[in-house]
């Protein structure tokens, strides 16, 4: 019988030799919740509805990961894909694909079942690759967990969260115990669900999700386990209907971007562009100001690298030079590569907006003539551009303090 | 097989107070091909690089010239002296060795600015000869004290401090922290006298905000330093509270009075460049038993290398500078925190669990990582079968007061500001 929601199997191709594995749910018809446009929200846990993006974001993240698999941009290749998901009409709307390859259906049991056999997939040696994404509802009961809804979560059940998991139970059962000694110990985690907890569960004495693993004690844990949540602990992702997630399309954007410096890859002699955690973070902060505020990475090692790309990636470089005066004489401001001195020229850009040039990340000089020799020309000591740097670029010019 | 030579990357004398910069050495196509730390011999195969250091708000910068290195030579090359902006970026974002400090290289850099060449970027211009370098006192008080006098005084936030015991019995968590407010007194930018440390009561700094319309309260732990270990006399235990002017909800920047590189590292995590942290704790935990025998090392910084090395997971002697550690802050209430995650990640859950007991009668963790270590490894053991439980050596007390203190932070988890390093809840007032 085949395994839920399983849709890539190299595991005969590949053999002994390790992969990533690869999880992906993402639940936005819950079949048990309203329908934002039909009826206003219901009292309690009631007041969740339907979404229309968490099955979209899912199937972007699969294939984003896919892709990256197939131009070898993986530190491992990819071994299993299980992708399950619950698309609204809005989603497949955008994506048709999703009423044809929308994989298992989320219900609980089929969630607990494939988060299992992924996990046996992982057992089998130290050097194979997980990666978790989980978009949809999400609530906290207590602490720091994010409790996961599956499809059919009931908000009338009897218990309530009889089909809902908590994400701490699947991050430390997937630590090193005895029995799973020799689990992979790289790990990826993306949470994409609110961590608010929402008055209705402040009633409940002691209210607990349904476990897809025993806990045990982990034995030594030296995982490289990074987790990556949308909404910081108490807070609400957000999604526009019918489109990704926020929090995956930054994702999306910083898996294929969020590189900053060049280096010679793990394992290898090739030079490339890695992509970590922390990479991703750090260029998310300077893109977005307000990413701080909303996602939160933590977890175990977030410097364990994901991904890479082969060439430098481009960076917008904005300019700000002052005094206003200087600024308006100026004749020629450019970009100098500091390894092949390539020149970039630099082109004012709308009112108010300041001068830009768009270069590959890299080490440049930035120079800048005045077309009327009204001031020095200026030429900087070499400076990293890349995603990670805050934009504008501020100089000084013709000896203003 | 071919001798490796050696570059050292050397800080300006204003930057030296900043402490070991992690640096990032570049071949001639910019790849990076090894890291260290500034005025630190870095190891490297015959060729041409281009050294650069990471600054505590995330900037790189970069030695004047790129260095051509051959085997059995150590050759050493400059970040250039700072100009300006970079000082006032210093001076706005990375306080070395106190915000009054810094307000006097501010009010230098004003001074020095006028002086600056026709020509101003962030990488270029004249050094400031001794403005920057450490003052010879390290009283913070007397040097809160001298850079008001040089610069006006902001307006300054309004505060309390509350003090009692974050497990104590709570009723209703938007109430309790209505009691035991002491009067309000003003925080400054520019430095204020230190607050003295105090261990067996929680004090934190309670300050008032609006956030989405709603009157909230923000509150903060005080945590101190010293210097703990070594042969000199122990030191005063205090810290310098200080005002986050601009900041939105308020909050309150921490700098010790005993050592810089504690305060670089501050800003370091302030910036969320937690790469080039790594760096810096890995080389300071690699000597760290022995500064702890010899000269003494800063509590806060000591913590702060463990609490990276943790986040990191490279654990790989971490027990022992722990026990060393430990021993001599048994006072510190984040050390059983350490201790229980430490454990827990070796797989001896029995020692976690007596840590874990032992941390229920110490002060609320200073650190937010630390109270979310206590959180979810007692969580884990509460779950586990009565058997496993049985293992851990705990009394039946133990497993009591365990229930009740994980009762007591998930109360308090929903107002728990997981942006923040130092323990700090938003409380609806």
């Amino acid at each position: 019988m085949a395994e839920t929601g399983l849709i890539l199997d190299r595991r005969a191709e590949l053999g002994a030799a390790p992969g990533l594995h690869a999880i992906f749910i993402g639940i936005s018809d819950y079949a048990l919740l309203s329908h934002p446009d039909d009826e206003p929200p219901g009292d309690g846990m009631a007041a969740l509805q339907k979404l229309r993006s968490p099955a979209l974001s899912a199937f972007r993240m699969k294939e984003r990961i896919t892709a990256l698999d197939a131009d070898r941009r993986l530190f491992k290749p990819l071994k299993t894909v299980r992708f399950l998901s619950a698309p609204m009409p809005e989603e497949i709307a955008t994506e048709p694909r999703l009423a044809t390859e929308a994989g298992a259906h989320p219900a609980f049991a089929a969630i607990r079942d494939a988060i299992r056999n992924w996990r046996r997939d992982m057992a089998v040696g130290q050097e194979e690759q997980g990666l978790f994404q989980f978009s949809g509802h999400g609530v906290r009961v207590i602490g720091n967990s994010a409790i996961l809804l599956a499809a059919d979560f009931d908000p009338q059940g009897e218990v309530l969260l009889e089909n809902a998991f908590d994400f701490q139970n699947i991050f430390f059962a997937m630590a090193p115990n005895s029995k799973n000694p020799e689990i992979g110990r790289t790990q990826f985690y993306f949470v994409d669900a609110c961590r608010n907890k929402p008055d209705i569960l402040r009633d409940f004495e002691d209210l607990r999700p349904s476990q897809i693993f025993d806990v045990r004690s982990p034995d030594r844990d030296d995982r490289k386990a990074p987790v990556a949540y949308a909404a910081t602990n108490g807070g609400y992702a957000a999604a526009i209907a019918g489109q990704c997630t926020e929090f995956i399309e930054d994702m999306l954007w910083a898996l294929d971007v969020g590189s900053v410096a060049p280096q010679q890859l793990p394992g290898s002699r090739a030079t490339a562009w890695p992509i970590s955690f922390d990479t991703m973070k750090l260029c998310l902060n300077t893109r977005n100001l307000n990413d701080p505020k909303r996602f939160e990475f933590s977890g175990l090692g977030a410097e364990t690298l994901l991904t890479f790309r082969r060439d430098a990636p481009e960076v917008n470089v904005q300019l700000s030079f002052v005094p206003d005066a200087a600024d308006a004489q100026i004749g020629c401001a450019k970009l100098i590569n500091g390894d092949t001195n390539a020149e970039s020229g630099a082109a004012r850009g709308e009112a108010g907006s300041g001068w830009q040039v768009k270069v590959p990340s890299g080490l440049y000089r930035l120079s800048v003539e005045a077309s009327d020799g009204s001031f020095p020309k200026f030429q900087s000591m070499l400076e990293q551009i890349n995603l990670g740097r805050a934009m504008p670029w501020s100089v000084t010019l013709g000896g203003g303090t | 097989m071919s001798a490796n030579g050696h570059a050292i990357l050397t800080l300006p004398r204003e930057m030296e107070g900043l402490g070991r910069l992690p640096v990032r050495v570049r071949d001639r196509v910019g790849r990076i091909v090894s890291t260290g730390l500034s005025d630190t011999p870095i190891p490297l195969k015959q060729g041409q690089y281009q050294l650069s250091v990471q600054m505590p708000d995330g900037e790189e910068r970069f030695a004047s010239e790129t260095v051509s290195v051959r085997p059995r030579q150590t050759i050493e090359t400059f970040i250039p002296g700072p100009v300006s902006q970079a000082v006032t970026s210093i001076a706005r974002n990375m306080t070395a060795i106190g915000d009054a400090m810094i307000d006097a290289s501010q009010a230098m850099v004003a001074a020095a600015a006028a002086m600056a060449s026709s020509l101003e970027t962030k990488s270029a211009s004249p050094s400031f000869g001794m403005a920057g370098s450490a003052p010879p006192d390290d009283n913070l008080a007397d040097m809160a004290m001298m850079a008001r006098d040089i610069l006006p005084e902001p307006e300054g936030l309004n505060v309390r401090i509350w003090r009692g015991h974050w497990l104590d019995p709570m009723d209703d968590i938007k109430t309790v922290f209505t009691r035991g407010l002491g009067s309000p007194f003003k925080l400054h930018a520019s430095g204020d006298p230190p607050l003295p440390g105090e261990d067996g009561v929680d004090r934190f700094i309670v300050m008032n905000h609006v956030a989405d319309g709603e009157d909230m309260i923000r509150m903060t732990i005080v945590p101190w330093d010293e210097l703990i270990g070594g042969n000199a006399p122990r030191s005063p235990r205090q810290i310098a509270a200080n005002w986050r002017e601009g900041s939105t909800p308020p909050a309150v920047r921490f700098r010790s009075a005993h050592d810089s590189e504690t305060n670089t590292l501050l800003d370091f995590l302030d910036s969320g460049v937690l790469e080039t942290m790594q760096t810096v704790s890995s080389g300071f935990l690699a000597e760290a038993r022995t500064m702890l025998a010899s000269n003494g090392v800063s509590l806060l910084r000591g913590l702060l290398a463990t609490y990276i090395a943790l986040r990191s997971n490279q654990i790989e002697g971490l027990d022992a500078w722990l026990g060393d550690f430990a021993a001599l802050a048994p006072s510190c209430p984040d050390v059983h925190a350490l201790q229980v995650e430490l454990y827990a990640r070796l797989g001896d859950h029995t020692r976690a669990a007596q840590a874990l007991a032992a941390a229920f009668s110490d002060d609320c963790p200073w650190f937010r990582s630390g109270l979310t270590y206590l959180y979810e490894r007692m969580s884990l053991y509460l779950e586990l079968s009565p058997a496993k439980q049985a293992e851990m050596q705990l009394s039946h007390e133990d497993w009591d007061r365990m229930r009740a203190a994980r009762k007591r932070i998930a109360a308090l988890a929903p107002y728990f500001v997981s942006s923040q390093s130092f323990t700090t809840f938003d409380i609806p007032r």
